[in-house]
C-alpha cells in the first residue's frame, strides 16, 4: 500500500449516529481505474470525500503518502481533482470560465477540447444541458490536474444525466488519464461503467464486501448481498459489457 | 471616450449645487469662488470613494455569499459600522474628531463585528437565511445605537445624520483623508480576491477542491468588506443599495467573472453615489436631499425586481 497513489486503511467514518464507513481498507495505484459501487447510502461518496481530504480521518486516508486533510488546499489541488455529485455554479460564467476555475485558460481550452466541448466554450453555463454542464465541470477537473501522472481524479456519479455518447467519451478520458499515469476513483451506480474499470470495490452498509477485477466482484453472490438482486456482468470478445439479472 | 465623459461628469458634480462654480471668460475658473472648491472637493471625493468602496464591497459580499441580494446595508454590516462610530462619538468625542483614524477605525471595527456575526449566522444559508440574519443584526445594532444615543445627547445630531446618509455634506478635507484612503485601499485589496471569489461560485466544497483556502478567503473578503463599509460610513453615512445595485450593473456590463466585475462595480458605485449626491443638492433649490434617499429611490425597486427575478 505504501506505493499506492491513494489509500484508506481501516477507515471508519460516522455521520452522527450513523456509521457511514466501517473499517474500509483499499488503495488505488498510478495508472489504475478503481470503480466503487454499492447501493444508495453504502458510503461511496464518503469514501471519495475522505480521499479528497474533506474529512478528518486521523491519518487513515493517505494521498501521495500524506494525510490529505492536513494538506493546504492549494497543495491538495495539485494532487487530486474531485468532480462532485452535483456540481453547481452560482454565477452565469461561460463554459471556458468554469473550466478555468482550477487552472488557467490554456489548460481549460485543452480540457474542453479533450472532451469535444470546444464549441461550448463561449456559451453561458446556465444555457447548457445538465449533461453538458457536468462535462464542463469535468473539464475543470482535468485542467486542474494538468499532467495527470501521479495524480488522482475522483469522480462521484459522473455519468448521471450523460447520454451514451457522452458517457463513452468520459470512459475514454478515464482510460487516457490512466495510461498517462494518473489514478481514477469512480463512484457509480452504472455497472457497465464499473465493469470497464481495472478493479471494482463493492460497498454495502459502509463495509467493503468485495474488491478485485470486475469479473470477480460483479458476480451474483456479491451483488445479491449488496443490492438484494443477483446481477452478473460479462464482457464479450469485442469488449461489449452486458449486465444480466439472475432469474 | 469614457475617460473624457467621466472627467466632464466629475467637473459637473464639482460645479453643480447651491454654490455653483461658473464657466467664465477665464475658463472653468475658481475666480472669486475659489473657497467653494474646499467645500465641494471633499464632498465629491467622499462620494466617489464611498461609492467605490461600497461597489467593491457589495460585489465581494455577493461573491462570498453566492447571493445577488447580499448588500452591506441589508446584511447588517452598515448597522455594525454605525454602531461602532456611535460608540466612539458618544463616549470619546474628542478622540473621534481629534484624531483622523479614530472614527474610521471604530466604524470598521463595528462593521467587522457585524460581519463576523453574519458569517456565523448566514454563511451556507439560502437567501432567506442570509437576509434574516442581516435583519436580526440590523435590529440588534439599531437597538444598541438607539440606546447609546439616549445616553449621549450631544452625539445625537451626528449619529442621526450618519443614519440618514447625510454625512457627505459635513465633510471637510481634514476628516475626509483618512476614510478616503481606507476606502480606496480596501477596495483595491478586494480586487485581489477575484480568483477566490470566482471559485466560491462553485460552492465551498468545490472551491476548496479547486485550490482555494475557503476559510481564509472568507475572512479576507469579510474583513475587507467591513473596512470598505466602515470607510464609506465615515464618508457619507448609511447609504444602502449601492452595494446591491453596482455589482448587478457591473455583471450586466462585463459578465460575472470577478476579475472585471469587481473593479467595474467599484466604478459604478462611485458614479452612482456621486450623481445621487449631485442630484440631491441640485434638484430642489435651497433644499439638499441626502444621497441615500436618491439611491434608495432607484435601489428599492431594483431590489424588489432582483428578488422577484431570482426567487420569484
Amino acid at each position: 500500500m505504501d506505493d499506492a497513489l491513494a489509500s484508506v486503511h481501516d477507515l471508519t467514518v460516522r455521520h452522527g449516529a450513523r456509521l457511514a464507513l466501517d473499517g474500509v481498507t483499499l488503495s488505488v495505484a498510478a495508472g489504475e481505474r478503481l470503480a466503487v459501487v454499492g447501493p444508495n447510502g453504502a458510503g461511496k461518496s464518503t469514501l471519495l470525500r475522505a480521499l479528497a481530504g474533506d474529512l478528518e480521518t486521523a491519518g487513515c486516508a493517505r494521498l501521495g503518502g500524506e494525510d490529505p486533510a492536513r494538506l493546504p488546499a492549494a497543495a491538495l489541488a495539485r494532487q487530486r481533482a474531485f468532480l462532485e455529485q452535483s456540481p453547481a455554479c452560482a454565477w452565469d460564467f461561460t463554459a471556458l470560465e468554469v473550466a478555468a476555475l482550477g487552472s488557467g485558460p490554456g489548460e481549460a481550452r485543452a480540457a474542453l477540447a479533450a472532451l469535444g466541448l470546444e464549441s461550448l466554450a463561449a456559451r453561458r453555463i446556465d444555457a447548457l444541458s445538465g449533461g453538458e454542464q457536468r462535462l464542463v465541470h469535468l473539464a475543470r477537473c482535468l485542467a486542474q490536474l494538468g499532467d495527470p501522472a501521479g495524480k488522482l481524479l475522483l469522480l462521484d456519479e459522473p455519468t448521471a444525466s450523460l447520454d451514451p455518447a457522452r458517457a463513452s467519451a468520459l470512459q475514454a478520458v478515464m482510460e487516457r488519464l490512466a495510461t498517462q499515469g494518473g489514478g481514477v476513483v469512480l463512484a457509480t451506480h452504472d455497472l457497465v461503467q464499473a465493469a470497464a474499470c481495472d478493479r471494482v470495490a463493492v460497498l454495502s452498509g459502509g463495509r467493503l464486501t468485495a474488491i478485485g477485477k470486475p469479473a470477480d466482484t460483479l458476480v451474483p453472490a456479491v451483488t445479491r448481498a449488496a443490492w438484494g438482486v443477483g446481477l452478473a456482468v460479462s464482457r464479450d470478445a469485442a469488449g461489449r459489457v452486458t449486465v444480466t439479472t439472475e432469474s | 471616450m469614457p475617460a473624457v465623459r467621466a472627467l466632464a461628469l466629475l467637473l459637473l458634480c464639482l460645479g453643480a449645487g447651491a454654490l455653483a462654480l461658473t464657466l467664465g471668460r477665464d475658463g472653468f475658473g475658481l475666480g472669486d469662488n475659489g473657497e467653494y472648491i474646499l467645500i465641494r472637493l471633499p464632498r465629491v471625493v467622499g462620494a466617489l470613494v464611498a461609492g467605490w468602496a461600497l461597489g467593491t464591497a457589495g460585489a465581494a459580499q455577493q461573491g462570498l455569499f453566492r447571493n445577488p441580494l447580499a448588500d452591506p446595508g441589508l446584511t447588517g454590516v452598515f448597522g455594525g459600522s454605525i454602531l461602532g462610530a456611535t460608540l466612539v462619538l458618544a463616549f470619546a468625542p474628542d478622540a473621534a474628531w481629534g484624531h483622523a483614524w479614530v472614527l474610521p477605525a471604530s466604524a470598521a471595527a463595528g462593521a467587522l463585528a457585524a460581519t463576523a456575526l453574519l458569517l456565523a449566522l448566514g454563511r451556507g444559508r439560502n437567501t432567506a437565511g442570509l437576509l434574516l440574519a442581516g435583519l436580526g443584526i440590523n435590529a440588534l445594532t439599531g437597538a444598541a445605537t438607539l440606546l447609546v444615543m439616549t445616553w449621549a445627547e450631544e452625539a445625537r445630531g451626528s449619529i442621526t445624520t450618519a443614519q440618514l446618509g447625510s454625512w457627505l455634506g459635513m465633510l471637510t478635507l481634514e476628516i475626509t483623508v483618512a476614510p478616503a484612503l481606507l476606502g480606496i485601499v480596501a477596495g483595491l485589496l478586494i480586487l485581489t480576491l477575484h480568483r477566490d471569489l470566482d471559485r466560491l461560485a462553485l460552492g465551498e466544497g468545490a472551491a476548496r477542491h479547486a485550490g482555494t483556502d475557503t476559510q481564509g478567503a472568507a475572512w479576507r473578503a469579510a474583513s475587507l468588506t467591513a473596512l470598505a463599509a466602515g470607510a464609506a460610513t465615515c464618508l457619507c453615512g448609511q447609504v444602502a443599495f449601492v452595494g446591491l445595485l453596482a455589482p448587478h450593473v457591473a455583471r450586466r456590463l462585463v459578465g460575472p467573472a470577478h476579475r472585471w466585475s469587481l473593479p467595474v462595480a467599484g466604478l459604478c458605485g462611485a458614479l452612482l453615489v456621486t450623481v445621487a449626491d449631485t442630484l440631491g443638492r441640485t434638484v430642489l433649490p435651497g433644499r439638499a436631499l441626502p444621497a441615500s434617499a436618491i439611491v434608495a429611490l432607484v435601489g428599492a425597486p431594483a431590489f424588489l425586481w432582483i428578488a422577484r427575478r431570482h426567487h420569484g
